[in-house]
């Protein structure tokens, strides 16, 4: 619950604070400590809802529903801002909105941590395994993740290539879409909203086909298909020719990666065996 | 990974930059291979 309330403070911080121009100097830093605040909450609260997911998720759509737009909170956040920005184009006078308007993602992010306190509260708590007391460590509080030095490898194996896919197409896109295809800012902001609005409906998909073939096989897919594609698609989104084209590119990647950011949680999370050190391990590596 | 596109970027050859992500997801890939299929053996089920 305090990293639910944290969010909504730090994102309701960074909705209200005033710019440089306004308070100087104390307009970056309070920035900064909101952002802070931000991410410890995120990285307590991430983990610990990704692990309730699949634990309450029936093992035959626990794919599915895992990869219902509800998570990939990095994929939300950058979606809400384009969102923004691509609403704020759209409007009268827009040039002053966009002034203020990268601030009304927040405001939903603390609209939101608000749901999902009352979510918090009112949801079901799988019961705890006996196992619990005697799992490896003799500790009750044995989801150490010393205690499991093999899994934690494995997690950082499994997260290292869906990881750096993963940011490559949502955060550096948006510089690479700028700086190095040439396209101007609304273009930018429309293809990266779009391409975005694309991954999350194929997150479900993707999915309940791995909930039919099994984490293991998609992630080979995925691994194979990247390490195939991947100097190609970018070679050629580098020499895109318009918005349309690099669009495209990026969907196509979208349809690779995507392969990824479903199946290594629930893959992760079925390889790692004791609730605590599976929490861990989800908050980890991303966060 | 912008922090290292954009160093690659700097030094003037970003197509390094697509070298190093696919040399990182071939190290997952060896994992992936490796890894048990959890579709037949899940540790979800044996510690809630």
């Amino acid at each position: 619950m305090l990293s639910v309330v944290l969010m909504c403070f730090g994102s309701l911080m960074i909705a209200v604070t005033p710019t440089y121009a306004s308070i100087g100097l104390a307009a970056p830093i309070l920035l900064g400590v909101a952002r802070i605040i931000q991410g410890l909450s995120l990285g307590g609260e991430y983990g610990t809802s990704a692990t309730y997911l699949t634990e309450v998720a029936d093992h035959r759509h626990r794919g599915f529903l895992f990869e219902l737009p509800i998570r990939h909170a990095d994929r939300r956040t950058a979606l809400r801002h384009r969102g923004a920005a691509v609403a704020a184009e759209g409007l009268p006078h827009h040039r002053r909105l966009r002034a203020w308007g990268w601030r009304i993602p927040f405001v939903i992010g603390a609209a939101l941590a608000i749901i999902a306190a009352v979510m918090r509260a009112t949801c079901t708590r799988p019961k705890p395994s006996r196992r619990r007391k005697t799992c490896r460590g003799g500790s009750r509080r044995c989801g150490r993740l010393f205690n499991y030095p093999r899994e934690v490898l494995l997690v950082v194996g499994l997260t290292a290539a869906g990881t750096a896919a993963f940011y490559t197409y949502t955060t550096y896109m948006q510089k690479f879409l700028k700086l190095s295809v040439g396209l101007s800012d609304d273009q930018t902001t429309l293809v990266t909203f779009g391409s975005l609005v694309f991954a999350m409906i194929l997150q479900p998909i993707y999915g309940a086909i791995s909930d039919r073939i099994g984490r293991k096989w998609l992630l080979i897919g995925f691994g194979v298909a990247v390490v195939l594609f991947t100097i190609p698609l970018l070679t050629a989104l580098s020499h895109a020719k318009g918005p349309l084209p690099a669009f495209l590119l990026i969907a196509a990647a979208w349809m690779i990666v995507t392969g990824y950011n479903l199946d290594q949680r629930s893959g992760e999370g079925r390889a790692v065996p004791h609730a605590g050190a599976r929490q861990w391990a989800w908050a980890c590596p991303m966060h | 990974m912008d922090s290292v596109a954009l160093w690659f970027k700097s030094i003037g050859d970003e197509t390094w930059f697509y070298y190093y992500l696919t040399g990182m997801i071939a190290i997952s890939l060896v994992v992936y291979l490796f890894m048990r299929d959890t579709k037949a053996d899940s540790a979800i089920d044996r510690h809630v």
